[in-house]
C-alpha cells in the first residue's frame, strides 16, 4: 500500500512541474516588426517661462532675472514670450500641458510674487511635459530683496535638470582698463557692478578668496608691483609684500590663509607661498633660471599649473603644491599664459590662454587625463584670462571685443555680462545658500 | 511476503485505495490538459522577423546633370607629348607608341600586363550608384521592396522632429542609450500611441523619443502587418 502510494507520488511529481513549466512559457516577446532609429538632431532643452504674476514692477523684475538667468546658463533655449498665446499669459500658476505642447516647450517654470511685511516672498513651480499635470518642483523663498531669491530659484530648477545646482548669486571680480582702472565685482548675470578699490592707480591680476570675503590683487601704487588685499565688500586695501621687485600674480590656497605669489626679490621671478594676512614667507617653490608666473592651484590644493619660460618661450607648467616635479604640459605655439584649473575633482582640466600663428589669443582647455588640447574660443577677436565657475559648467574671460564672456563648455553657449574695459576675471565661490 | 500479495489486482470493494484512485485521476486529468492546451498553444508559423536596418535605406538620388544629356561637343585635340621614363640623360628615348600585344620583342611580364590591360578595357564600366528620388540621404542601398521604402519615410519623419537635449544629456552618454517604442499606424499614415518598451534609463531620452513620435508628420499608409510596430531609438551617431 505504501509502495503504490510512494510510487504513484512519485511520478505525479514529475508530471506537475512540466505542467507548469509549459503553462508559464507563454511568449512574453513581441514578434513586431522592427525599424531602427538613431543619429538624432541635438538642441537645448526648450523651457517655456511666462511673465510672474503678482506685483507689477515687482514680477517684472523677477521675470527679468528668472529670464536672464537661465539664458545665461546655456541649458536652455528660453522660449520667446510674444510667442505665447493670451490663454497661456492669463493661466496663472496652473497648468495645461496641451497647450504648452503646441508652442513647443518641453518644460514650464512658473513664478508667483507677492510683497510681505519683511520684505518680498516668490513661490515657483516647475513642470515638465509628460510628467503630468502636477509640478515636478515647487519652493517658496523670502528674503529682503527679490534678485537673491529668484537666483535661488534658477539654482534649484537647475538642481532638477542635471543634479547640481547652479551657482547664481556669486560674484566675478576682475580690473578695469581705461581710465579707472581699478578693482570691480560684479554678478555672474551681469547685474550689480561695484568698484572696490580707490588706489587711482593701476591694479590688476585679482584673485577672489576661497570664501569670496576678500581679493588680493597687484597695483602700482608705491612705484613698483605690490600685493594689496582688500575687503570684496570695498574699503581699505592694506599692502601684504612690497618687497623690490614684482609682487605680483595671486592665487589662493584653499583655506584662504595663503597665497602663492610671483616674487622677483632674490633676483629672479620665483613662486613663493606667503601667509595671506603679513606676506610672510612659508616656502619657496620654484628655482629655475626662467620667470615662474601665473600659478593656479588644484580644486584639492595638492598640484600647482604655472607659467615658466624656463625652456625658451612661456609654457604652462605642472608641480606639486610643495615645489619641484615640474612637468611641462604645452607644445604647441610659443606663448601660453594665464592657466586655470576645473574646480571639479573628477574631471581635471586647465584652461588656458594661448597665442595662435596670426597673433590672436583664444581660450584653449587642456584635458589632464588624456592630454589633449580643445580650443574654446576662435574667429571672435581675441579672448584670454579664463576664470571657471564653481561649479565647472561656466567659464568667463575677457576679450577685445569689449568686455567680459561667460560661456557653457557643454553647449558652447556665449553670452556677454559686461561691455566695456575689463581683464583678468576671477570668479568667486558660490553664494552661501549652496553650501 | 507482502508485496507479492499486494501486486495482484484487486477488484473495487473493500481495501480500495482511495489514494491510488485519487493518484490516478490527477493523471489523466493532467496529461487531459496538457493535451488540450498543447494545441491550443502551438505556436503560429514563424514569419521571418522583418528587421528593418537603416543601412538598407534607398539613397537618394539625384536628377540627371545635364552634363550627361546628349549634345554636340568637339573633341579635345590630342596631344603627343614624348614620354620621359628616367632622368638619367644616357638612357634610350622613349618609344614614341605603347607596345602592343603583337610586338615580336616583348618580354613575359610586358605581354601579361598587355593581356590584362586589354581585358579591363573590356570590362563594362561600373555605373554610378542609382537612388530614388524620394530616398534618404543616408541610404546606401539602390533597390528595395515596399516594406523598405515605407521604413525610410517612417526614420525621415520621425528624424525630421526628434531632438535631444545638449545640455542634459552629453554627446558622450549619448552614444551608448537605445529605447525600445511600441507604435500604431493608422490607415492615413498617422503615427500614434508611442509605448516605452524598453527604457535608455535617461529620462531626457525616453521623453525625447515620445515627443518625436507625437509630433512626426504623416507617413504614407502602412503595408500589411505593419499597423504595429516597435521603434528602435539609439542616440549613437551613424558612422559615414
Amino acid at each position: 500500500m505504501k509502495t503504490h502510494l510512494f510510487a504513484t507520488g512519485l511520478l505525479l511529481s514529475t508530471f506537475v512541474p512540466f505542467a507548469s513549466a509549459h503553462a508559464a512559457a507563454e511568449p512574453e516577446v513581441e514578434d513586431l516588426p522592427q525599424i531602427t532609429i538613431s543619429d538624432p538632431n541635438r538642441d537645448l532643452f526648450r523651457l517655456g517661462l511666462p511673465s510672474a504674476i503678482g506685483d507689477g514692477d515687482l514680477a517684472k523684475t523677477a521675470t527679468d532675472i528668472e529670464r536672464r538667468d537661465l539664458d545665461l546658463v546655456g541649458i536652455f533655449r528660453v522660449l520667446n514670450p510674444e510667442s505665447f498665446p493670451d490663454s497661456l499669459v492669463k493661466e496663472g500658476l496652473g497648468f495645461s500641458s496641451d497647450l504648452w505642447t503646441q508652442v513647443g516647450a518641453q518644460g514650464v517654470a512658473k513664478l508667483r510674487v507677492t510683497r510681505g511685511g519683511q520684505g518680498v516672498s516668490i513661490e515657483g513651480r516647475l513642470y515638465q511635459i509628460g510628467r503630468g499635470d502636477s509640478p515636478v518642483l515647487t519652493k517658496t523663498y523670502q528674503g529682503p530683496q527679490i534678485r537673491p531669491l529668484v537666483h535661488l530659484w534658477a539654482n534649484d530648477i537647475i538642481a532638477q535638470f542635471t543634479g547640481t545646482r547652479g551657482v547664481f548669486g556669486s560674484r566675478i571680480a576682475f580690473a578695469m582698463t581705461g581710465r579707472h582702472p581699478e578693482i570691480a565685482t560684479i554678478g555672474m548675470d551681469g547685474q550689480e557692478l561695484k568698484v572696490v578699490t580707490r588706489m587711482r592707480s593701476e591694479c590688476l591680476l585679482p584673485a577672489m578668496s576661497p570664501s569670496g570675503g576678500q581679493i588680493a590683487f597687484n597695483s602700482y601704487l608705491r612705484h613698483g608691483a605690490d600685493l594689496w588685499v582688500v575687503s570684496a565688500s570695498g574699503g581699505r586695501a592694506r599692502h601684504i609684500s612690497t618687497r623690490p621687485g614684482l609682487n605680483t600674480g595671486p592665487a589662493w590656497l584653499p583655506g584662504g590663509n595663503a597665497l602663492i605669489a610671483t616674487l622677483s626679490f632674490e633676483g629672479n621671478a620665483e613662486l613663493y607661498k606667503i601667509g595671506a594676512g603679513n606676506g610672510r614667507i612659508m616656502a619657496r617653490l620654484t628655482r629655475s633660471p626662467g620667470a615662474d608666473l601665473s600659478a593656479s592651484i588644484s580644486p584639492g590644493g595638492g598640484q600647482i599649473a604655472f607659467v615658466s619660460d624656463r625652456q625658451g618661450t612661456p609654457q604652462i607648467y605642472l608641480m606639486s603644491s610643495s615645489g619641484g616635479g615640474a612637468k611641462r604640459l604645452t607644445y604647441q605655439g610659443n606663448y601660453n599664459q594665464t592657466p586655470a584649473f576645473s574646480p571639479r575633482k573628477d574631471v581635471p582640466m586647465i584652461a588656458f590662454t594661448g597665442r595662435d600663428e596670426r597673433y590672436v589669443f583664444d581660450i584653449f582647455l587642456y584635458d589632464l587625463r588624456s592630454g589633449k588640447i580643445e580650443r574654446v574660443t576662435q574667429g571672435q577677436g581675441s579672448n584670454f584670462d579664463p576664470s571657471w565657475s564653481p561649479d565647472g559648467r561656466l567659464l568667463v574671460y575677457a576679450s577685445s571685443r569689449g568686455g567680459l564672456f561667460v560661456r557653457n563648455l557643454q553647449t558652447l553657449k556665449e553670452f556677454q555680462i559686461y561691455k566695456g574695459g575689463a581683464k583678468s576675471p576671477s570668479w568667486g565661490p558660490p553664494p552661501r545658500d549652496f553650501r | 511476503m507482502a508485496a507479492a500479495a499486494q501486486t495482484r489486482i484487486r477488484p473495487l470493494g473493500r481495501g480500495t485505495s482511495f489514494g491510488g484512485l485519487f493518484a490516478t485521476l490527477l493523471i489523466h486529468v493532467s496529461l487531459g490538459a496538457l493535451i488540450y492546451f498543447a494545441h491550443v498553444k502551438s505556436p503560429p508559423p514563424i514569419e521571418q522577423p522583418r528587421d528593418m536596418i537603416v543601412t538598407k535605406l534607398i539613397a537618394l538620388g539625384k536628377p540627371r546633370e545635364k552634363f550627361w544629356l546628349p549634345r554636340i561637343v568637339q573633341p579635345p585635340k590630342p596631344k603627343v607629348a614624348p614620354l620621359k621614363l628616367t632622368d638619367d640623360v644616357n638612357a634610350p628615348p622613349a618609344p614614341k607608341e605603347a607596345p602592343k600585344l603583337e610586338d615580336a620583342d616583348l618580354s613575359k611580364e610586358m605581354k601579361r600586363a598587355l593581356r590584362r590591360a586589354q581585358m579591363l578595357a573590356q570590362a563594362v564600366p561600373e555605373e554610378p550608384a542609382e537612388g530614388s528620388l524620394t530616398g534618404s540621404p543616408l541610404g546606401r542601398s539602390t533597390e528595395g521592396q515596399e516594406g523598405d521604402a515605407w521604413a525610410t519615410a517612417v526614420d525621415a519623419a520621425i528624424r525630421a522632429v526628434w531632438v535631444t537635449p545638449v545640455g542634459l544629456i552629453t554627446d558622450a552618454e549619448l552614444q551608448g542609450l537605445s529605447a525600445k517604442v511600441r507604435i500604431s499606424v493608422s490607415d492615413d499614415g498617422k503615427l500614434s500611441n508611442p509605448v516605452v518598451r524598453q527604457s535608455s534609463g535617461n529620462q531626457y531620452f525616453d521623453d525625447s523619443i515620445v515627443q518625436a513620435v507625437k509630433q512626426a508628420g504623416s507617413v504614407p499608409p502602412p503595408p500589411p502587418g505593419m499597423k504595429h510596430l516597435l521603434l528602435l531609438f539609439e542616440g549613437k551617431t551613424l558612422a559615414r
